[in-house]
C-alpha cells in the first residue's frame, strides 16, 4: 500500500485542508462584515457575508488540495508480473455513436502496444450505438479488428439494443454476462489510450493487494489543437498531477473513480456496483448519470479500497476542443453531481464518500453563489443611503463615514492570492524538481502558466453563466440527457458562437449598463466579469481556432508517446481507410 | 442483442454473434441506495392504535 493512503496521513491531510478552508472563509467573512459595519450593516450585507464565506471556503479548499500535492510521492514501485501468472483481464471500450474509424485506430494502437509489451489481455468493444447508419459504419470500420484470428489479444464486440443504464449499464451488462471469465477489467472511454506496460503495472498492483477494488490512473490529455484545447491540455499536464497528489492524499483508501482509465476487480464490481434506478423522474431520479462517484462509494461501502495513483504514466484521453463542447459536457456532469443530493444519505456509506458527494454538488452550486454574491453586492451598493455628515441635531463638525476601501481591497487581494498562489506554487514545484523541462523549460512553462491564468480568467465568467444556467435547468426539472461527446468538434465560426452564447453576451451588456447607471463607481470593479461576458461569442470563437505556438507546450507534444504515435499512424494509413467515417451525433449546447 | 450488419437493402452482411464476448455469467445484485419511504404520522398512529382493533 502506498504511504500516502495510510490512515494517519489521510486524516492529517483532511483535517489540514478543512481547517485551511474554514480559516480563509472566516477571514473573508469577517473582512466583508467589517466593511459592512463601517457603512451600516443591512440585509444585503448579511447575504454578501454568507456568500463570500461559502465561495472563499470553496476556493481555499481547492488551494489546500494544491498545496497538499506539492510534496512529491515516493517513486512508483517497479512491479513485474510474468505472463504465466497473468490473470484473465479484459480492456472494456464502451462506445455510443462514436467515430468508428478513430475507435478502430485507437484499439489497433493499444493492441500493438499490448503485443509489444507481451501483455495477454482481451479487448471488448461494448457498443450502445443506436443510430442505424452509425451502426453499419461502426461494424464496417471495426471489421478489420476481428479478421486477425491469430492475434494474441482477441477483440470481442457486441451491440446492445436495450441501452438500459447508459455507460454504467453497458459495463454492467458485460459483467453480468461475461464477468465470470475475467479477474480484472480495465475500463476505458471511447477516446482513451493506454500503454501495454501501464496495463501490466495495473494488473500487478491489483495482484499484490487483494483488498484493492479499483485503481484509478490520472489520464493525460492529448491531441488538442485549438487554443482552448491546448490550454486545457497544458493545465491537465502541468497542474493536474499536483492537484491529483493532493486529492490522493486526502481521499486515501476512499479514492475517486472517474469512469475510465482505471482497473477494477471484477468480483468487487459484481458484488458492489449493480446500480439501481433512482425513484422518480429525471433529472433527480432515473438512471444515475455520474455513476463513477457512486461506484467508488459503493466499493468503499463494500469493504474494498479505491485508490488513485497519479504516478502511473501511459494513460491518455482526449478533451473538448472548444468552450461550447466543454460546457456541454459540464451540463451533463452538473446534472449528475446534483443528482447526488439524493445519495448523500444513502445507507451505509462512509462519511468521506458522503463528503465527496457534497463536494461534487458544491462544485456547481458555488457558481450560483458567485453570481448571487455579485448581484447582492450590487444591490448593497445601490441601496446604500447617502452619507449623513450631521447625524446629531446640534453638531458643529461633520462626521465623515468610515471608508471601506481598505477591507474591500484586502478581500480582493486575498481572493486573488487564493486563485493564483496554488498555480504559482505548482510552477515552483515544477521548476525545482525539473518537471518544467518537459514543458520547454522553466521560462516557457512560466509563460504558459501566466497565459493559462489569463485565459482562465477570461472564460471563468462565461463558464459561471453556463454553470448557473445548468443548475437552474436541473432544479427546474429539465433533463439534459446524455449527448454524445463531440470529439474533435474543433473550430467554431463567430455565427456558431453567437448562436450558442448570445444570451451570455446580452446579460453582460445589460449588467454593464445597469451598473453604469446605478452604481457607476463600481463599473471598473465589475469589468473583469462583465467584459468577458459581453464579448463571449468572440472569445469562444477565437479560442476554438488552431494554435501551435510555443505557449502551452506539453511533454506529450515534445515527445509523442508510442501509443499515441501508433494511433495517429493508424488513422493516417491502414485502419482509417478500411472503415468509413461517421461523425458523432451531437446536440447543441 | 443486435448482432448483424445490414446493408441499405436490409440484407445481412456479417453475423456479429461470433464476436460477442464469451458467456460467463456473474451475479450482480442491485445495490440499495435509498432508504424506504418514511411512514406518515397517520400511518404510524394507525399501526399503533389499529393493531389490536
Amino acid at each position: 500500500m502506498p504511504s500516502y493512503v495510510r490512515d494517519g496521513a489521510t486524516r492529517f491531510s483532511r483535517v489540514g485542508a478543512i481547517c485551511f478552508a474554514l480559516l480563509c472563509a472566516t477571514a473573508a467573512a469577517a473582512t466583508l462584515a467589517q466593511a459592512g459595519l463601517n457603512t451600516g450593516f443591512d440585509i444585503w450585507d448579511g447575504f454578501a457575508v454568507a456568500l463570500i464565506a461559502l465561495t472563499t471556503a470553496w476556493l481555499a479548499w481547492g488551494a489546500g488540495q494544491a498545496f497538499l500535492g506539492v510534496p512529491s510521492f515516493d517513486p512508483l514501485p517497479d512491479m513485474d508480473l510474468s505472463n504465466a501468472a497473468f490473470p484473465p483481464t479484459a480492456i472494456l471500450v464502451p462506445i455510443c455513436n462514436e467515430n468508428p474509424t478513430e475507435v478502430c485506430a485507437r484499439i489497433t494502437a493499444m493492441r500493438q502496444s499490448m503485443q509489444a509489451a507481451i501483455v495477454p489481455v482481451d479487448f471488448a468493444i461494448l457498443s450502445d450505438t443506436f443510430d442505424p447508419d452509425a451502426l453499419i459504419a461502426e461494424r464496417a470500420a471495426l471489421a478489420p479488428l476481428f479478421a486477425d484470428d491469430s492475434a494474441s489479444n482477441p477483440v470481442f464486440y457486441r451491440n446492445r439494443t436495450d441501452r438500459h443504464g447508459r455507460k454504467a449499464g453497458n459495463v454492467e451488462d458485460f459483467i453480468r454476462k461475461s464477468g465470470g471469465a475475467y479477474e480484472y477489467v480495465v475500463i476505458l472511454d471511447a477516446d482513451s489510450l493506454m500503454e501495454g506496460n501501464t496495463i501490466r503495472h495495473l494488473v500487478a498492483r491489483m495482484e499484490a493487494d487483494t483488498t484493492l477494488g479499483l485503481l484509478q490512473t490520472l489520464p493525460n490529455i492529448f491531441g488538442a489543437g485549438s487554443l482552448f484545447g491546448r490550454a486545457m491540455q497544458f493545465s491537465a499536464s502541468f497542474h493536474s498531477p499536483v492537484f491529483a497528489r493532493g486529492l490522493a492524499r486526502m481521499q486515501g483508501r476512499a479514492g475517486p473513480f472517474w469512469g475510465h482509465n482505471a482497473i477494477a476487480r471484477v468480483r468487487a464490481l459484481s458484488q458492489c456496483c449493480g446500480l439501481p434506478e433512482l425513484s422518480g423522474p429525471a433529472p433527480f431520479g432515473g438512471t444515475i448519470l455520474s455513476h463513477d462517484y457512486v461506484e467508488a462509494a459503493l466499493l468503499v461501502r463494500g469493504g474494498w479500497r479505491v485508490e488513485m495513483d497519479p504516478r502511473i504514466t501511459g494513460s491518455f484521453e482526449e478533451g473538448p476542443d472548444n468552450l461550447l463542447a466543454f460546457a456541454r459536457r459540464d451540463r451533463r456532469w452538473c446534472q449528475g453531481n446534483l443528482q447526488h443530493m439524493r445519495l448523500v444519505g444513502a445507507p451505509g456509506l462512509h462519511g468521506w464518500s458522503r463528503f465527496v458527494f457534497v463536494q461534487g454538488i458544491m462544485a456547481y452550486l458555488v457558481s450560483v453563489a458567485w453570481g448571487a454574491f455579485l448581484i447582492v453586492s450590487l444591490l448593497a451598493a445601490a441601496t446604500n443611503a447617502s452619507p449623513d455628515y450631521f447625524p446629531n441635531a446640534y453638531q458643529l463638525f461633520p462626521v465623515f463615514p468610515d471608508d471601506k476601501t481598505f477591507q474591500i481591497v484586502a478581500l480582493a487581494f486575498g481572493i486573488g492570492v487564493l486563485l493564483l498562489l496554488p498555480k504559482l506554487a505548482i510552477f515552483g514545484e515544477a521548476a525545482a524538481t525539473g518537471r518544467a523541462r518537459g514543458f520547454g523549460g522553466a521560462l516557457r512553462a512560466l509563460g504558459s502558466v501566466l497565459a493559462e491564468i489569463l485565459l482562465t480568467a477570461l472564460i471563468a465568467p462565461i463558464m459561471l453563466m453556463y454553470q448557473s444556467r445548468a443548475v437552474a435547468e436541473v432544479f427546474a426539472g429539465k433533463d439534459g440527457g446524455w449527448p454524445a461527446t463531440a470529439r474533435g468538434e474543433g473550430r467554431l465560426t463567430l455565427t456558431e458562437s453567437w448562436r450558442a452564447s448570445r444570451w451570455v453576451s446580452l446579460f453582460g451588456i445589460v449588467v454593464t449598463i445597469a451598473v453604469y447607471l446605478l452604481v457607476p463607481n463600481l463599473i471598473y470593479w465589475l469589468l473583469p466579469v462583465t467584459l468577458p461576458m459581453s464579448i463571449a461569442p468572440l472569445l469562444i470563437a477565437v479560442t476554438s481556432h488552431p494554435s501551435n505556438g510555443r505557449v502551452f507546450t506539453t511533454p506529450q507534444e515534445r515527445v509523442t508517446p508510442a501509443v499515441i504515435a501508433a494511433y495517429r499512424e493508424n488513422l493516417r494509413t491502414g485502419t482509417a481507410q478500411q472503415g468509413s467515417s461517421h461523425d458523432p451525433i451531437v446536440q447543441p449546447a | 442483442m443486435n448482432t448483424s450488419v445490414t446493408s441499405t437493402s436490409s440484407e445481412p452482411m456479417t453475423d456479429f454473434d461470433r464476436y460477442a464476448p464469451r458467456a460467463a455469467p456473474l451475479d450482480m445484485p442491485r445495490q440499495v441506495l435509498e432508504h424506504d419511504a418514511r411512514p406518515s404520522l397517520f400511518e404510524v398512529l394507525s399501526r399503533i392504535f389499529m393493531r389490536n382493533a
